[in-house]
């Protein structure tokens, strides 16, 4: 469950981005084309005050409008499912369900994880400053949200786009402190056919 | 008394899964503990997104710090409240025991303790020397019940911390990380 090394590798040699106009064009068709994602992940999560990071990982599905399913199962098993405005999470022990519109923390997280996972965040200039870069491998966009009451929670975030499929690769929040969760997306499959049961509550 | 503490500094750090049910609002994730040198720890909680919730400090002198806090749930009633419980269970510094008593059954140390301007019962399985339970006294916020439930570890398997008079709950269930 720990991660010695650091899996910043994706930040070396990035440049400011040449075109983002033409990739924000590229990413909301590219969006548009995707009905569902599946795909491992690999959470890291950074607290100063540790001196090893703390890593889970589980399994990723999406599908559209707005379905998302976080199967955590490691270090120990959790499920997550957002759907309908409402968060579902359940363990060995409990289950519970949260109306996400009555809730301005989750409320905030399901508008930020969705925007990133379908693209539309980077529409967003309201809410979010946004800094485009590139290297061979990844398009990367820097985002650092507007609101005060936001940065509290979100310092910056980072996310990283693979450069064949436009595909969120990793998504990185940057917390004050300088505390970050990173999530690393693998073995994505694009427009699978998720049964709906998937993201219903039981 | 020699009063063995839950969470030594043995360990770098202990994770607990952790739900708290904070005036109606349902909080959950990971709660991390770091022990500190000189008996000082350091608490962090994050939700199952990741997003770092409170991370609080709490010195042996009795003092606590807090160094963040989302502004959703940073209202000094909730810290106050929250930090005094996470202490309680913590149960690090000096303790001024006021009186020494026997628990129920042949296997139970009783302690009554000072704790700010109220009091503390301590109830310490004699087996191990570590509590077993954790009773405060001294007003309606600050009355609350911490429960330890161990089956032989050197740590607690859960923790759970109730009020009698206001709506928290606080509960944390080890988990076993691996190396």
């Amino acid at each position: 469950m720990v991660l010695q090394t650091c899996l910043l590798a994706g930040q070396e040699n990035m440049k400011p981005m040449n075109d983002p106009g033409s990739f924000s064009d590229r990413l909301i068709r590219a969006s548009a084309a995707v009905n569902s994602i599946t795909s491992d992940f690999t959470q890291e999560k950074s607290l100063s005050v540790l001196n090893e990071k703390i890593l889970s990982k589980g399994k990723f599905a999406f599908k559209k409008e707005n379905n998302i399913r976080w199967e955590y199962t490691e270090p120990y098993r959790y499920l997550i499912i957002i759907s309908n405005n409402q968060m579902f999470m359940r363990d060995d022990k409990s289950r519970k369900q949260i109306d996400i519109q009555s809730n301005p923390m989750f409320r905030e997280m399901n508008g930020f994880i969705t925007g990133c996972i379908q693209g539309d965040i980077l529409r967003n200039d309201n809410d979010y400053s946004k800094e485009y870069f590139e290297n061979e491998k990844y398009y990367y966009v820097k985002l650092v949200p507007r609101s005060d009451k936001v940065r509290q929670m979100l310092k910056e975030v980072h996310i990283w786009f693979n450069r064949s499929d436009l595909g969120v690769e990793k998504l990185k929040m940057v917390e004050s402190g300088n505390d970050y969760t990173q999530i690393m997306f693998t073995g994505k499959i694009l427009n699978p056919d998720i049964p709906v049961e998937k993201f219903t509550f039981k | 008394m020699n009063l063995v503490p839950w969470f030594g500094s043995e360990r770098d750090h202990y994770l607990y899964n952790s739900g708290i049910d904070a005036f109606r609002e349902h909080y959950s994730g990971l709660i991390v503990i770091k022990p500190l040198p000189d008996g000082d720890y350091r608490v962090v909680f994050i939700n199952e997104l990741g997003i770092k919730i409170f991370d609080m400090e709490f010195f042996s002198t009795g003092e606590f710090l807090l160094h963040h806090c989302i502004a959703f749930l940073n209202r000094k009633f909730i810290i106050n409240t929250l930090s005094k419980d996470i202490s309680l269970a913590l149960n690090n510094g000096q303790m001024k025991v006021i009186k020494v008593f026997r628990g129920p059954g042949n296997d139970k140390s009783g302690f009554k303790a000072r704790d700010g301007n109220g009091v503390k019962y301590i109830l310490v399985n004699d087996a191990d020397n570590r509590a077993e339970k954790i009773i405060r006294r001294g007003g309606l916020a600050k009355n609350a019940v911490v429960t330890f439930f161990n089956s032989g570890g050197t740590e607690p398997d859960s923790v759970n911390i109730s009020h009698r008079h206001i709506k928290l709950d606080i509960h944390f269930s080890r988990i076993d990380e691996k190396h």
